[in-house]
């Protein structure tokens, strides 16, 4: 048999197998994850997470509830605590992070999400094939007097290398920001050295910084928009992002000490 | 290559919105391979089509262009707008990924609120899209605390619908134990905005300054769809925006998803007392 009827027979095989894995594995061993998110809680601002039962929403017939467990890490990357919620049929979870780890917790770092059934071996819900954690990042004042919203969707990064050259499309208003603030999360087991930029409207870089990010740490680099020198328009880049999809999630303070934020 | 980008100006509800067209290259710094995009701009009110400029634009390579009401003044005018921006690059009609970036601003505030979101495939004339899968548990209501969740669609003229969708936009609002608290049926125009005030949905229940929870789903429709939630804090004017993603990131198989999703006990008693 030739090399390439031999890659042809070995690619069915496996084609045979996830679909066969998709139809009758348990539940609990067909979901991906975890998923990583940035989490904040300084002199400023908290965080609130959004977990929802979604194989419920998607599959009423097989509702079930479900457990989201959360490990949160410091900007070190070292683990600070783990967290279970269960999360009825239909239902959702708002949990501040606080609840959660309490107060003494680093100023930021990151939650690490993983989804479970209640039940391991159920299979009523297994034609949703993988399943993802699916849920949301609410950063705020603890009043709400200022709120950024985020969809988490950075997976533990367990395969590929990091990705090399990166420019976000992001465009930050100079006009509206007195601040800026960078934080950059490493999904990985491994450190990385990475060179966050600022550019202008041109693509010249106005300033950058170089840090080593260890294993599931995160960086936070802040700008005064003043001294960048730059027009009407800023964004970021960088020589290298721990894994493809590891963007840094981006904060702007204006006059009023208003922060914004979004993903970049 | 072609897509299109589509947006609610969100004038209805006091914002001012800023769309900045781009041409970048995808996930990499370099844009050696990159090549002019144009815009053609279409603006809708209530379905009904306000202005079109078939050359609005040239977008160079990591350029930016911006549709406004500075740039089209249609936005500026009373009433919710429907902006439909088509790119195209090179030759063909097939899909090209690329993100535009959206900034909501508070005139009166001096404040903004800005995503990024992916420009989605034109759709196939003659062929009816499914009907969209909604999860958006991320509303939170108070007595300042206002929640819209925004539905832009375009869909192909169907003659014998009138310029109606041939099914309605069925949204829930949920509280945190999945109990059923609103509900709302949208029949929704071929091109039109959507904009469900959450707050007013569940203006029954006593709100404080303490912010509530809900978990907004929604099925229905039958055309293309760009679905976001914008929050608006109406003493300090701070808003922040997130775009939903499809149930394809969340769950790998959807087969059965799109029959069978959201139907699930309690919604039919709600819909039938409405």
């Amino acid at each position: 048999m030739s090399a390439r009827l031999l890659r042809r027979s070995a690619g069915r095989a496996l084609t045979r197998a996830r679909g066969w894995k998709a139809r009758h594995l348990p539940r609990g061993m067909n979901i991906a994850g975890p998923v990583i998110q940035l989490y904040i809680h300084d002199a400023l601002r908290t965080t609130t997470f959004s977990f929802v039962n979604f194989p419920s929403l998607y599959a009423p017939r097989g509702a079930q509830s479900y457990r989201y467990t959360v490990e949160c890490r410091g900007s070190d990357g070292a683990k600070f605590g783990r967290q279970t919620l269960t999360v009825p049929a239909f239902g959702a979870v708002e949990a501040e992070i606080t609840q959660l780890f309490g107060t003494e917790l680093p100023p930021w770092g990151t939650v690490h999400v993983s989804l479970r059934p209640t039940s391991f071996f159920t299979r009523h819900d297994q034609h949703l094939g993988r399943l993802t954690p699916h849920f949301y990042a609410l950063y705020h004042e603890p009043e709400m007097g200022f709120l950024a919203l985020v969809h988490p969707q950075t997976e533990a990064w367990a395969g590929g290398g990091p990705l090399e050259e990166w420019r976000s499309t992001l465009l930050i208003d100079t006009e509206l920001a007195e601040f800026v603030e960078a934080f950059q999360i490493n999904p990985t087991a491994r450190s990385v050295t990475s060179e966050l930029r600022v550019y202008d409207e041109d693509g010249v870089v106005l300033t950058s910084a170089s840090t080593v990010l260890p294993a599931f740490g995160v960086r936070r680099e802040r700008w005064v928009v003043k001294d960048l020198g730059a027009g009407r328009w800023v964004s970021l880049g960088a020589d290298r992002l721990a894994a493809p999809n590891a963007k840094p999630l981006v904060f702007a303070t204006n006059r009023a000490g208003l922060i914004s934020g979004s993903h970049s | 290559m072609i897509g299109q980008f589509l947006f609610a100006s969100c004038h209805s509800i006091g914002f001012r919105a800023r769309a900045l067209m781009r041409n970048t290259a995808r996930d990499t710094g370099t844009d050696d391979l990159l090549e002019s995009m144009t815009v053609d701009v279409s603006v809708y009110r209530a379905g009904k089509l306000l202005a079109t400029y078939p050359e609005f634009g040239e977008v160079r390579p990591e350029g930016m262009l911006e549709i406004s009401a500075e740039t089209c003044p249609e936005l500026g005018s009373d009433g919710e707008h429907l902006v439909l921006a088509q790119c195209s690059q090179k030759a063909g009609r097939e899909y090209f990924p690329q993100e535009h970036q959206l900034i909501y601003e508070v005139p009166a505030h001096r404040t903004a609120t800005t995503l990024l979101y992916d420009q989605i495939p034109v759709p196939v004339l003659g062929k009816t899209p499914s009907p969209i899968v909604l999860i958006a548990p991320k509303a939170w209501v108070s007595s300042e605390l206002a929640c819209w969740i925004v539905f832009a669609t375009v869909a192909s003229p169907i003659e014998e619908n009138g310029g109606f969708q041939s099914r309605p936009l069925e949204i829930t609002v949920l509280d945190h134990q999945g109990t059923v608290v609103a509900s709302d049926e949208r029949v929704v125009r071929d091109h039109d905005v959507v904009i469900f005030d959450v707050r007013e949905a569940v203006a029954g229940r006593p709100l404080s300054a303490k912010p509530v929870f809900f978990d907004v789903v929604a099925r229905g429709g039958a055309g293309s769809f760009a679905i976001f939630t914008l929050l608006f804090n109406e003493t300090t004017g701070a808003c922040a925006i997130e775009h939903s993603l499809s149930p394809h990131y969340y769950a790998s198989r959807l087969e059965r998803v799109r029959d069978e999703a959201l139907l699930f006990p309690g919604l039919g008693d709600v819909r039938s007392q409405a």
